[in-house]
């Protein structure tokens, strides 16, 4: 079932999401993104997590078969063109990371860009991305999350309350809540502080 | 200018802009009828605030996130503490409210510069030679 209150909030987040986040951030992270994203396979079944208005888009391969969910209709909506215009084979669907309608096992390859963030139970969203992950299949992440040195933790953490009320939380342990959610986690790699961190990790069943 | 200077440029300028305008509005705001340790503590808040609103949310729509709002967190909160705890003292200067203000800016990117030089890159123990 769809977190209603969560679709709410994303869909009202929609109308500026561009305008908010599309050109500092965008432009310092893209490096980082390409290299992320260069880990996506043509031979592979990929799931993009949180498609959002479809930033992403112009960073992934070519000629690839990517399947992307999102829980708000209305960034969907606004991701349009931009999947229209990808060089590859890209649907796009409404759901839920809590609860996903794909078979056990369909995927090869999972990536998010700064998605648990904002999941409401993020042990529980990355136990279904195992799920519908193959034995041995990869899951690649660049998110932002807490930090553990001093002053940014307590500022993360005094931050966190009124920025998930408009978006994403601050100072989650997304590192540990992929190691909670049952991964093996291969490599962290920190890319501003410990705040911005690539993570990779493989689904072992 | 490549992306590089943008980003240096982007850094500087708005930890020195709104390190300056906190100082100028905590010189403005308080004066010696605030106890000192209100005043540190109200200035902290309101330098964030003020810092934020401008011209925090204008640079960091062009110059990043993260990368920009740790050290203007930190320029914000020092410098609305400092000038605050002065003005609680004594009529501060706005211009040396100003000045003051943009060089703990400075000192407050080169320390998130110098942090981040530490922390950044492969974290150890989470390296499987056998991945790739």
């Amino acid at each position: 079932m769809i977190d209603i209150k969560n679709q709410n909030k994303w869909d009202r987040f929609s109308f500026g999401y561009d305008l908010m986040v599309a050109s500092g951030a965008e432009k310092r992270w893209k490096p980082t993104k390409l290299s992320v994203f260069s880990a996506m396979k043509k031979d592979k079944k990929i799931l993009f997590m949180a498609l959002g208005t479809g930033l992403d888009i112009e960073l992934f391969p070519p000629k690839l078969d990517i399947t992307a969910i999102d829980i708000s209709p209305k960034m969907l909506a606004r991701a349009k063109d931009r999947i229209a215009a990808y060089d590859g084979d890209l649907k796009a669907t409404i759901m839920d990371v809590h609860d996903l309608k794909f078979e056990d096992n369909s995927f090869d390859q999972v990536f998010t860009a700064c998605t648990f963030c904002s999941v409401p139970d993020p042990v529980n969203g990355l136990k279904s991305l195992k799920r519908v992950l193959k034995p041995g299949g990869e899951l690649h992440m660049f998110e932002h999350m807490g930090s553990s040195h001093f002053p940014m933790n307590l500022m993360m953490k005094a931050m966190s309350p009124l920025a998930s009320m408009v978006g994403p939380a601050m100072d989650r342990d997304t590192v540990g809540n992929v190691k909670k959610s049952g991964f093996k986690i291969v490599r962290v790699e920190n890319i501003y502080m410990d705040i911005v961190r690539t993570v990779s990790a493989i689904a072992e069943k | 200018m490549d992306d590089g200077q943008y980003f240096l440029f982007g850094d500087y300028a708005t930890c020195i802009i709104s390190g300056a305008i906190v100082g100028v509005f905590s010189a403005w705001f308080f004066d010696p009828s605030w106890g000192m340790i209100s005043a540190m503590l109200v200035g902290m808040l309101l330098g964030m605030i003020v810092g934020f609103v401008f011209p925090g949310s204008i640079c960091l729509h062009y110059f990043g996130l993260f990368e920009l709002m740790v050290p203007l967190m930190i320029t914000t909160m020092l410098v609305g503490m400092v000038v605050s705890m002065a003005a609680s003292m004594f009529e501060v200067n706005p211009s040396v409210a100003a000045l003051s203000g943009a060089f703990i800016g400075i000192f407050s990117l080169r320390f998130t510069y110098r942090l981040n030089d530490r922390i950044s890159g492969v974290v150890p123990g989470y390296w499987d030679l056998n991945y790739d």
